[in-house]
């Protein structure tokens, strides 16, 4: 809750820094009397505590301000663009595991083979790579050359594919070193050496035992990709032209929209603070040893 | 495994780009073919010498106003390692100050610091940054300071948890006995040793400060239009791919080389200075 007040605060204060926000708002050239007047309407001749006291009563009762451009509310125009955000989030989400998961899993259990050197190379490689770069070469690659896939644009599965794809590579990528480390550190402990020991079949060990115990780390880590494929977002739309929040707020910038972009940006911290608390409960859940603050332990 | 240099053939690679890629930076207007601003529309867009219809005189092609590619990479090396290592300067003297305060003082400070870390860490971090270049206005200096104080405030976490496991420590305690002022103890007793993991991290920031930079211009939020960058080159190549492909290939692989040289680095650096260190980063 701290937190979610401080972010006010923060995008408050960083909106009041770029000094005069009617210079923001207005267009250049704009006469003194519609300075003032504009002034007037934000209620920028009051006091800053005032001003912010004010922000925040709008906050509550949902009322962002206006969008200059699209003369809406503001909030209406960025949670029209939420679900198509949430969309490609939820995707890349989706790759991040079904890529990132099954290639630590292997790295690890073919420790220093050749399949375990590949994947560790192209890991590695997936966290230097720019996600508008790897976006501009899947259009080369599938739309332009092969025609597989549309080039942008949002619609049907296929639109889908290679944004989600750009934007879960980086993830993709951390999940797997990870958790291939994570997976050879808990390899080595005593109960599953044990286990081995038993007689289970080695796909057992390592997926019943290994497996439960080496993800808690993931999780955490995983939890901040998702959250951090929110911010990714925004240049991975701009590629893909992916009519989400990201896209919005680059082009409200060009616009000169600020309530737009503040709006939007206030919602994306809002779901980076759910996403974090979401994930510390997973981490609760799955390793009982780590208790929730407040709960005791 | 502490292993030299000598013998980590990665951690070399990794070196040798990220020295090629700052005597580009520094040396870029001697070293460059061409003016990387210089015109001309009779030889615009002229693929690179080995494909067909290049030559030698532009190896790595043209662009749509007829600049030489290479040129233009070469140059765009200085933006990138300006912000990236000024924006870490930055970071480091962000994160020392938070951090040490945070971690060797406690009570108060430390609860209020915190805060203010948990607010600023819950904005994806290309956000925040947008968030300020728009607001504020783009210019380098700009984003030196926006990303250098985002990524310090990240690094103020790990050097209060570090100051914390070394302020408890005996020789700390005698020194303070003694009556050394705190900023002495701070300074000259508690940083150098935590200075290993100062510089680990300062490494791997160096390379999400290329990749933040090389997204801000993409966007078109970063530098000044006359300014030749990474992310801007992609920006306008991105209308001309369905005619000229081979045009994005370059300023991207510039950009992941460049980050792959500073991991290599900053693992071989990690592995080398504390192998216990994998754990506490990422």
């Amino acid at each position: 809750m701290i937190v979610l007040f401080g972010v006010t605060l923060v995008v408050f204060v960083i909106l009041r820094l770029s000094g005069d926000p009617v210079d923001l708002y207005l267009p250049p050239g704009a006469s003194p009397e519609m300075v003032e007047r504009y002034r007037e309407a934000l209620g920028l001749s009051e006091s800053i505590p005032v001003q912010y006291a004010k922000f925040l009563q709008g906050l509550f009762s949902g009322d962002l301000g206006q969008s200059y451009y699209y003369n809406e509310p503001a909030l209406d125009v960025v949670l029209e663009r939420f679900p198509a955000t949430l969309e490609l989030t939820a995707a890349s989400v989706l790759v991040t595991i079904i890529i990132g998961v099954p290639a630590g899993i292997v790295a690890a259990v073919m420790r220093n083979s050749k399949t375990d050197y590949l994947i560790r190379v192209a890991a590695l490689l997936g966290q230097c790579v720019p996600v508008f770069w790897i976006g501009i070469i899947l259009i080369i690659i599938f739309a332009v050359k092969l025609h597989w896939l549309p080039t942008s644009g949002r619609g049907t599965w296929e639109h889908l594919v290679m944004p989600a794809f750009a934007l879960g590579l980086y993830s993709a990528a951390t999940t797997a070193r990870l958790l291939r480390s994570s997976m050879l550190e808990v390899m080595n402990k005593e109960y599953v050496l044990v286990a081995r020991a038993k007689g289970l079949s080695k796909a057992k060990v390592v997926l019943k035992h290994a497996l439960k115990n080496a993800i808690s780390a993931v999780i955490t880590v995983l939890g901040l990709h998702i959250a951090g494929l929110l911010g990714g977002a925004i240049v991975t739309e701009t590629v893909f032209a992916w009519p989400g929040i990201g896209r919005l707020i680059v082009q409200s910038i060009n616009n000169r929209d600020f309530t737009v972009v503040q709006t939007a940006v206030m919602l994306i911290a809002l779901c980076y603070v759910v996403i974090n608390l979401l994930v510390d409960v997973c981490y609760a859940l799955i390793n009982p040893r780590v208790k929730l603050h407040g709960r005791g332990g | 495994m502490r292993r030299s240099l000598r013998t980590s053939a990665t951690g070399t690679v990794g070196l040798v780009i990220v020295l090629a890629v700052l005597f580009c930076a520094i040396t870029a207007d001697w070293i460059s073919p061409y003016d990387p601003l210089e015109q001309n529309i009779e030889r615009k867009l002229q693929p690179p010498a080995w494909l067909k219809g290049g030559s030698w005189d532009h190896p790595l092609g043209t662009d749509q106003l007829g600049r030489d590619i290479l040129s233009r990479i070469i140059h765009g090396s200085r933006v990138s390692m300006l912000i990236s290592v000024a924006g870490t300067a930055v970071a480091i003297a962000v994160g020392v100050l938070l951090g040490s305060v945070s971690g060797y003082y406690g009570g108060k400070a430390d609860a209020v610091i915190m805060r203010f870390v948990d607010v600023i860490l819950s904005f994806p971090f290309i956000l925040l940054a947008i968030f300020v270049v728009a607001v504020i206005g783009p210019g380098i200096l700009n984003i030196i300071l926006i990303a250098g104080f985002t990524s310090g405030v990240n690094m103020a976490r790990i050097i209060r948890g570090e100051i914390l496991g070394v302020k408890e420590m005996e020789y700390i305690e005698a020194i303070r006995s003694v009556g050394a002022r705190d900023g002495t103890i701070i300074l000259k007793h508690i940083l150098p040793n935590i200075f290993n993991v100062l510089i680990v991290m300062a490494t791997l920031e160096m390379a999400q400060l290329i990749l933040v930079e090389s997204s801000l211009s993409f966007l078109g939020l970063g530098v000044p239009a006359e300014v030749p960058t990474w992310g801007k080159m992609l920006s306008e190549f991105r209308t001309l791919i369905l005619s000229d492909p081979w045009i994005a290939v370059f300023p991207g692989l510039a950009i992941t080389l460049t980050v792959l040289g500073i991991n290599l680095f900053g693992d071989w650096l990690r592995d080398y200075l504390d192998p216990k260190l994998n754990q506490t980063i990422k």
